[in-house]
C-alpha cells in the first residue's frame, strides 16, 4: 500500500516538475474549450449568432409606402427573411411584388394577392413561400383586428376626427404584431409552489456543453493513454530496472504505475469538471453521482488501455506517436470534437468500439437529456468492460516484460 | 555456505540464438569482494540480471542468501542492492527525492527512512546538494547518488555493474576505497568491470569472463600462476634499427622463451628476469647496441587474459 502511494506520489511530482507541463494539464484544455464552444455555436445554433448570414433574402417591389404596407415588411423580417425595397426585381432570386391595392383591399376585408417569384431549384423556395403567408397571415390578421378596434371607438365616440381614426388604427395594429411576435409573453407556464417544473429535454447538448465534454473527453484521454509512454520512458531511464530489483512484486508496479496514471487523470477531469461549471456556466446533469461513475469508468478504460499498449511500444518516440495519434484520433471519432447526432447511424454504430464514443454518449444524455445514474449505468459497464479486458492483456503481457 | 551460489547458469536471449551466459559456475563467500573481469560483450551485465531476479535463467540454478531466483525471488530482492551499469535515476527530481522513493520501494518508511537518506547523503558526500535537481549533477556526482540509492536498507549483498566507466579520476578513486571500506564493514561486493587494475586492487577473488563462459576463477595469485612462472622483459635501445637484430640474436637462448621486436624496443618473455637480463645485455654489447631502459613486468591479469584467449582485454 505504502508502495503504491510512493509511486502515485512519485509520478505527481514529475508530471509537474516544471510548472510548464500546467499548460498542457490544464491551461491549453480550457482554452480549447472556449475556441470550441465558440465555434460549434455557429454551426449548432445558426440564429444565435450573425443573423445575416442564415436569412434568405427577399427583394421587394411595392407600388407606396402606407402603415400596413410597412408593417407587412416589418413581419416578413421578423419570419427569417432580409428584405430589400428596390425599384426592378433582380432576376433569379427571390422578388415580391406588393399591389397597389395592397391595403385598401386589406381593410375592406377581402383577399390580396402579392406574387412571389421563386427559384425553381432552390430548396428554400418552399420555406420562402411559408414565410410569406405566415407574414401576410399575421398582418392581415391584425388588421381586421385595427379596423374592429376603430369601428369600436367610433361608436363610443373615442374617436372623432379621421386623423385621430388613423392614429388609432396605427396604434391597434402596431401592438397586434408586436404581441404575436412575442408568444412568450403570452406563453409563460407557472407551477404552484413546491412542484419542481419538468426539465426541458433536448436532443442535443449545447455548444457549450459540447465543448466542454468533448475537450474533456479529448484532453484527460492524452493523459490518461499517457500510461502507454510511462514503461517505456522508465525503461529508457533505467529506473524500470531498478524497480524490478525492489523487493515490490510486478503486479504491484504495474498497478502502482496505473494508479498513479489514473489518479493524474483524475485530477484533470476535476479540474475540467470545475472549469465547465465555473467558466462555461455548464451543468453537468442534475445527477452528480452519475458524472462520477462515468468519468471514472471512462478514465478506467483509457488507462488501462494505455498500460496495454505500455507492454507493446519499444521506443519513447514510437509511445508518443501512439499516445498523440490514438487519443486525437478517438477523441475525434468518439464524437468529442462534434456531436455525433449529426452523424450517419452506420457511423454511430461503428464508434461503439471506442470508449470515447460511450463516454461522450453518457455525458450528452446527462448534459441535455436530463438523464439520471439508472440511464448511463449500461454506458458504465460497457466502458468498464473494456477497463477489465485492457488490463488483463496489460498485466498478462507485463508478467514477461523485458525478460 | 555462500552467499551467492550460481549453477551452470545459461541465458540464451533467442532461442536457437548464441548463449550469452554459458556455462557459468561460482560462489561468492559471505564477507569477500567478488569481481567479474572481462571485455565489453562478455556477458557481466547478463550474470548480474539473473541474479538480481530481472531476467529468467535460460538453465540453471541460482541461489542469494538462501533464496533461489525463481522460486523466492522477493527473498533474493530483499538481500541485494543493485548499482546498474547505466544511470538509473530521476533527473527532474531532487537526491532526497530520489533517495525517498527508493527507499519507500525497499519497503522503508517514517524515521527509518529519513535516516537512512540522511546516512546515504553524508556517505556520498551529497548533503549539501540534497535539495537540488539530479539533473543539475555532474557526472561523478550521479554516479555516486546512484550507488547511494543501490546500499539503500543495507543489505547483505551490493551488485555493482561497472560503477566506474565513463567518470573522472577523482570519482573513479572515491568509489574504489568506499568498496573496501564497506567490505572491511562486512558488505558483500559483487563487482564487474573491464579494467583489470580495478579487479586486481579490489577482489578477493576473480572470475574472468569471456563470450559467455567463465574461463577462469580464484585468487589473483592463483590466477597468475596460470601463465606460469614467467616474467616479461622489455629492454630499449638507442639504436631504434638494432631491435630485430637483438630479438633474433637472442631466439631461443637458454631462459629465453620469446622473443619480437618494435623498432627500439625489444619484448622477451623468460623464465626468469634475472638469469635471462645478463644474457640479453651480454648480446647487446656484442652487437655494439647500448641499452637505454629497462623494464621488468611481473605476470597481471592482462597476461592471464592474453594467455588463457590469445586476445588483449581492452579489444
Ligand atoms: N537484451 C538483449 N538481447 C539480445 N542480446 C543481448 C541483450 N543484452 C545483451 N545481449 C548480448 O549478450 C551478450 C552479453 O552482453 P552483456 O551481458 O551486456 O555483456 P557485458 O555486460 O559483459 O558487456 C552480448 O553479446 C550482447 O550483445
Ligand atoms: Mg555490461
Amino acid at each position: 500500500m505504502r508502495r503504491l502511494f510512493a509511486m502515485i506520489r512519485n509520478e505527481f511530482l514529475r508530471e509537474f516538475a516544471y510548472p510548464l507541463s500546467l499548460i498542457f494539464f490544464i491551461l491549453l484544455p480550457v482554452l480549447f474549450t472556449a475556441a470550441v464552444g465558440t465555434g460549434l455555436s455557429g454551426m449548432m445554433n445558426p440564429d444565435e449568432s450573425d443573423p445575416e448570414e442564415f436569412r434568405t433574402r427577399l427583394y421587394v417591389l411595392q407600388a407606396d409606402s402606407d402603415p400596413l404596407v410597412d408593417a407587412f415588411l416589418e413581419t416578413l423580417e421578423t419570419v427569417n427573411l432580409v428584405t430589400e425595397v428596390v425599384e426592378t426585381l433582380p432576376e433569379d432570386t427571390f422578388g415580391l411584388e406588393i399591389p397597389t391595392d395592397f391595403s385598401e383591399r386589406l381593410l375592406a376585408g377581402s383577399a390580396v394577392t402579392v406574387t412571389l417569384h421563386t427559384l425553381p431549384n432552390s430548396t428554400a423556395s418552399q420555406a420562402v413561400e411559408q414565410y410569406v403567408r405566415a407574414a401576410q397571415g399575421r398582418v392581415g390578421g391584425a388588421a381586421l383586428i385595427a379596423k374592429l378596434g376603430v369601428e369600436q371607438a367610433r361608436a363610443t365616440g373615442a374617436v372623432n376626427t379621421e386623423a385621430e381614426e388613423a392614429d388609432f388604427f396605427n396604434h391597434v395594429l402596431e401592438k397586434t404584431l408586436e404581441d404575436a411576435r412575442n408568444p412568450a409573453a403570452v406563453a409563460e407556464v407557472r407551477w404552484p409552489e413546491g412542484v419542481d417544473a419538468p426539465q426541458v429535454e433536448r436532443d442535443m447538448a449545447t455548444s457549450n456543453e459540447q465543448a466542454s465534454a468533448g475537450q474533456l473527453v479529448t484532453w484527460v484521454q492524452i493523459t490518461l493513454l499517457g500510461a502507454a509512454e510511462v514503461l517505456v520512458n522508465e525503461k529508457q531511464g533505467g529506473t524500470l530496472k531498478r524497480m524490478l530489483v525492489c523487493p515490490t512484486a510486478r503486479g504491484a508496479i504495474l498497478t502502482g504505475k496505473l494508479l498513479a496514471r489514473l489518479a493524474l487523470g483524475l485530477f484533470q477531469m476535476a479540474l475540467l469538471l470545475a472549469g465547465g461549471a465555473l467558466i462555461f456556466g455548464v451543468q453537468w446533469g442534475k445527477d452528480p453521482v452519475a458524472v462520477a461513475v462515468i468519468s471514472l469508468a471512462f478514465a478506467l478504460a483509457t488507462v488501462g488501455l494505455g498500460m496495454f499498449i505500455a507492454t507493446i511500444v519499444r521506443t519513447p518516440g514510437q509511445a508518443n506517436s501512439v499516445v498523440v495519434g490514438l487519443s486525437m484520433g478517438m477523441a475525434a471519432l468518439g464524437g468529442a470534437w462534434y456531436p455525433l447526432e449529426i452523424t450517419p447511424a452506420f457511423y454511430q454504430q461503428v464508434v461503439k468500439i471506442l470508449p470515447s464514443s460511450w463516454a461522450m454518449r453518457a455525458y450528452t444524455d446527462l448534459l441535455a437529456r436530463g438523464a439520471t445514474l439508472v440511464d448511463v449505468l449500461p454506458h458504465a459497464g460497457i466502458l468498464l468492460g473494456f477497463a477489465v479486458l485492457f488490463t488483463t492483456l496489460g498485466i498478462l503481457r507485463f508478467r514477461s516484460y523485458g525478460r | 555456505m555462500a552467499l551467492v551460489e550460481v549453477r551452470n547458469l545459461v541465458k540464451q536471449y533467442t532461442a536457437g540464438g548464441p548463449n550469452a551466459v554459458d556455462d557459468v559456475s561460482f560462489e561468492i563467500q559471505a564477507g569477500e569482494i567478488f569481481s567479474l573481469l572481462g571485455p565489453n560483450g562478455a556477458g557481466k551485465t547478463t550474470t548480474i540480471s539473473m541474479i538480481s531476479t530481472l531476467l529468467r535463467p535460460t538453465s540453471g540454478a541460482i541461489t542469494v542468501n538462501g533464496c533461489d531466483v525463481l522460486g523466492d525471488p522477493m527473498g533474493v530482492r530483499r538481500s541485494i542492492g543493485v548499482v546498474p551499469q547505466d544511470l538509473a535515476l530521476y533527473d527532474e527530481l531532487s537526491a532526497r527525492e530520489n533517495l525517498r522513493f527508493w527507499g519507500e520501494m525497499r519497503g522503508l518508511h517514517g524515521d527509518g527512512l529519513k535516516q537512512e537518506i540522511d546516512e546515504k547523503l553524508r556517505l556520498m558526500d551529497l548533503t549539501n546538494r540534497a535539495a537540488d535537481r539530479v539533473k543539475t549533477f555532474s557526472g561523478g556526482m550521479k554516479r555516486r547518488l546512484n550507488l547511494a540509492v543501490g546500499l539503500l536498507g543495507n543489505p547483505p549483498l551490493v551488485m555493482l555493474d561497472e560503477p566506474t566507466v565513463a567518470i573522472d579520476p577523482q570519482s573513479r578513486r572515491y568509489i574504489l576505497d568506499w568498496v573496501k571500506d564497506m567490505n572491511t564493514k562486512g558488505l558483500t561486493v559483487l563487482y564487474t568491470t573491464h579494467y583489470m587494475e580495478e579487479a586486481q586492487e579490489l577482489s578477493h577473488r576473480i572470475g574472468i569472463i569471456d563470450q559467455g563462459k567463465l574461463i577462469a576463477i580464484g585468487a589473483l595469485e592463483e590466477l597468475t600462476r596460470l601463465v606460469g612462472e614467467h616474467e616479461t622483459l622489455i629492454l630499449t635501445l638507442y639504436q631504434e634499427s638494432g631491435g630485430t637484430q637483438l630479438a633474433e640474436a637472442v631466439a631461443g637462448l637458454e631462459g629465453i622463451l620469446q622473443a619480437s621486436a618494435h623498432d627500439g624496443e625489444v619484448v622477451l618473455n623468460v623464465a626468469s628476469a634475472e638469469t635471462a637480463l645478463p644474457t640479453a645485455l651480454g648480446q647487446a654489447s656484442l652487437l655494439g647496441l647500448s641499452v637505454r631502459t629497462i623494464e621488468i613486468r611481473e605476470p597481471n591479469l592482462e597476461t592471464v587474459f592474453l594467455h588463457l584467449t590469445g586476445r588483449a582485454l581492452r579489444d
